[in-house]
């Protein structure tokens, strides 16, 4: 009995060997994680960025984002297309092919570059796929610890903290930013004249002797104001064109251009450049005893840009006081997303509410 | 048996074969010795922000592109950022940083010797000769030179030519020469401490003040004299010195050390070597002669006419002071405004365990730099015994 037992218990044991030796030829799924999607795959499939996926689409730029790259694509999500009141396809569609097709090319530059490649300093000129050059800054403090975690600032606007940076994919990478980027081909003297809002202001800088300079210089910074800022001071166009020029003093319109410093500077710079600190005369653009400072600061919690340009008027070697010639505090034309940091290829146009200096008080 | 033993004759012979293993030791003839500052310091605001940045790499021999962008070099000393207030006298080569506060700093290439007993080992050995030298620009990142794409490879602050004579020590600086248009240019200086008799028992320090032309002129416009008083300095300045003690966090002189003259400072950026002036190694006779006890060395600088005792209500530039050592809150003081602590205990001297005695105090030999505002202090070594433990 026991030996009938034995060779059962062997059989058996044989049996299971025999069992537990057979192989199913199985297939593995595909590992998507290994193989990384392309930018053009990874926006058609975003809902986040499905205003950029129809723009893309429109312009026929989607397929290129398809292919083998590398891109660094700085990518304005639904949100960012609403705060420029573009809010569905059909406000897209009322858009130039043309000039869309421009800007969102403006917003790819080759290569793949994370944020940590980025060099610590400000204003890395990048060429963009239209030959144009975008500036990526790098601020001194961070959004979140680490290299990766630094506040980051391309041509004035913010690349999104956390998981909307780095988004690795198999062409190259996607940062998504908090307004879409601005470029206007042309001067900054053809941005002026083509800016309805800005008819005054041109007039002035005309009679002043500013406006071949906002032509040929390398590089300018301008705060314009509108015609609105211009009128509350019962400066129209018609009065404009009659001011006699040799009654004020030369800050009282030349603090627009800051008396053209040759400067480049975005709203953001200054931010970038000193931290939650950035509001300190010492960093300030200042033209004979007045300093603009442009202020920046980005509120996580409502989701909204706080920006104000501080005006200030020195009394002492350090000694600086609110503007006495004007206001204070002027913020930027129809807010921040619309007034500021308007590039053009020699410099930026800031397009201010109110003036800097009451031009009355600048009388010789 | 025999088997064996051939067995045993023939590893052995192996062993040997194995053992010849020739080493290839770097070496470089008629070498000179090279010391690299980059001491341009201006801070970046909202105004300046397009000025070339003080981030600079070193191109000794470069081999440039049909667009004068570098390619290759024969040594390169990158990432070299500002200086530090002290240049110490070891190399830097303990930290594993990538950015430098001089060159070599913490690079590991050739340094200097031990040349008539002065410890050149935070001097680099570069080959002498005639040499064409380039200070380009460079991005605040991790990145080596020459991997950087061209755009990014800066623009150039200083391209001359020098000659390095063989076995000579020399001391280079990028410096600013003209604040207002902000031109910088190469300043190199032939140190000759290493053919001085400088006497072991004294310390040794001299002065230079390579502030930028124009800059006490035009400070006075916007640097607020009263917000930072005494940080400025006229072009020519008469040197006092103390030696002191800290005492509850104060420094009181040593009997017989307070407030002497010791020489004078002209602003220049001829490249002439300063004279070296002294004080004691053990000025304070009741301490034994191996180590000084705690202590500071304060030097002030006063307008001619003007000494430390008769100081009140000078006007901007005509009276400063640095402290070194175990200063306590003397420094960063409107009578004393600059502080470097160089040496922890003992500022200008060295003490460190040497043979059976820890500490056991050395006199150095220092050069002091006033630039701009800021002072920025050298020490070199001379070899002493190592530790017996």
């Amino acid at each position: 009995m026991i030996h009938f037992l034995k060779i059962l218990f062997v059989a058996l044991v044989l049996c299971l060997a025999g069992v537990g030796c057979k192989k199913d030829n199985l297939t593995a799924p595909v590992d998507i994680t290994t193989v990384p999607r392309t930018i053009g795959a990874f926006i058609e499939n975003n809902y986040d960025l499905s205003l950029l996926h129809s723009a893309l689409v429109k312009t026929g730029l989607i397929d290129s984002l398809k292919q083998a790259g590398a891109y660094t694509l700085f990518a304005p999500d639904n949100a960012a297309f609403n705060t420029i009141g573009i809010a569905s396809t059909a406000d897209l569609d009322k858009m130039n092919t043309d000039s869309l097709r421009f800007i969102l090319k403006y917003h790819v530059i080759r290569d793949r570059y994370f944020v940590s490649s980025f060099p610590a300093q400000l204003d890395n000129k990048y060429t963009t796929l239209t030959g144009q050059q975008l500036y990526v800054s790098i601020g001194k403090d961070g959004v979140s610890p680490g290299t990766e975690g630094k506040f980051v600032f391309v041509n004035g606007s913010m690349i999104m903290p956390e998981e909307k940076r780095n988004i690795a994919l198999a062409n190259g990478v996607i940062h998504i930013i908090r307004r879409p980027l601005n470029y206007t081909q042309g001067s900054v003297q053809d941005y002026i004249s083509k800016d309805t809002s800005l008819t005054v202001f041109a007039i002035l800088m005309k009679k002043f002797g500013y406006w071949d300079g906002l032509k040929t210089q390398k590089s300018v910074t301008v705060y314009a104001p509108s015609n609105q800022a211009f009128a509350n001071y019962l400066i129209t166009a018609d009065s404009a064109a009659k001011i006699n020029t040799a009654k004020y003093k030369p800050l009282a319109f030349g603090v627009y251009t800051l008396q053209m410093q040759p400067l480049h500077v975005f709203s953001t710079d200054g931010y970038a450049l000193a931290g939650n600190s950035g509001i300190l005369p010492g960093n300030a653009l200042v033209t004979d005893s007045f300093s603009v400072l442009p202020s920046y600061q980005y509120n996580f919690f409502a989701k909204i840009d706080e920006t104000a340009i501080w005006l200030k008027t020195q009394v002492g070697y350090s000694d600086w006081i609110n503007n006495v010639t004007g206001p204070a505090t002027v913020n930027y034309y129809n807010g921040y997303v619309f007034g500021a940091d308007r590039l053009a290829e020699n410099g930026i146009v800031h397009v201010v509410d109110k003036l800097f200096i009451n031009p009355s008080l600048m009388l010789k | 048996m025999n088997n064996r033993y051939r067995i045993i004759v023939a590893l052995l012979v192996m062993c040997l074969g194995a053992a010849c293993r020739k080493t290839e030791f770097a070496d470089i003839e008629n070498p000179a010795y090279l010391r690299v500052f980059n001491s341009l310091d201006y801070q970046l605001t909202l105004g300046n922000k397009d000025a070339p940045q003080t981030f600079l790499t070193m191109l000794i021999d470069p081999v440039l592109d049909k667009d004068g962008i570098p390619e290759s070099a024969a040594i390169t000393g990158d990432f070299l950022d500002k200086r530090d207030s002290w240049a110490r006298p070891y190399p830097d080569a303990v930290n594993t940083s990538i950015w430098q506060k001089e060159y070599p700093g913490s690079l590991k290439v050739l340094a200097g010797p031990i040349l008539n007993g002065y410890d050149l080992s935070s001097w680099a050995q570069v080959p002498s000769g005639k040499h064409r030298i380039l200070f380009r620009t460079r991005p605040y990142s991790n990145t080596p030179f020459f991997s950087l794409e061209k755009n990014l490879r800066g623009v150039t602050l200083v391209d001359t030519t020098v000659e390095l004579q063989s076995y000579e020590v020399y001391t280079m600086h990028v410096l600013e020469q003209v604040y207002e248009t902000k031109k910088t240019g190469l300043y190199i200086r032939n140190e000759t401490f290493v053919k001085q008799p400088l006497s072991d028992s004294f310390v040794y320090v001299n002065f230079y003040n390579l502030s930028s032309q124009g800059y006490f002129d035009f400070t006075s416009k916007v640097i607020d004299n009263n917000a930072v008083p005494n940080r400025k300095m006229e072009d020519k300045m008469t040197v006092y010195y103390s030696l002191g003690r800290p005492a509850n966090n104060v420094l009181t002189p040593i009997a017989g050390f307070n407030y002497l003259p010791l020489g004078t400072v002209t602003r220049s950026q001829d490249t002439r070597v300063a004279p070296y002036y002294s004080f004691p190694l053990f000025p304070d006779t009741s301490v034994n002669k191996i180590f000084t006890g705690n202590m500071a060395q304060v030097f002030y600088f006063c307008a001619p006419g003007l000494t430390p005792f008769n100081i009140y209500n000078t006007d901007p530039g005509q009276y400063s002071a640095i402290a070194i050592g175990d200063y306590g809150y003397t420094a960063g003081t409107a009578g004393v405004p600059y502080g470097i602590k160089a040496d922890l205990r003992t500022g200008l001297i060295i003490s460190t365990h040497s043979g059976v005695n820890n500490p056991r105090s050395f006199a150095t030999v220092n050069t002091l730099e006033f630039i701009n505002d800021k002072f920025y202090l050298m020490t070199i070594q001379r070899k002493y015994a190592p530790p017996i433990y």
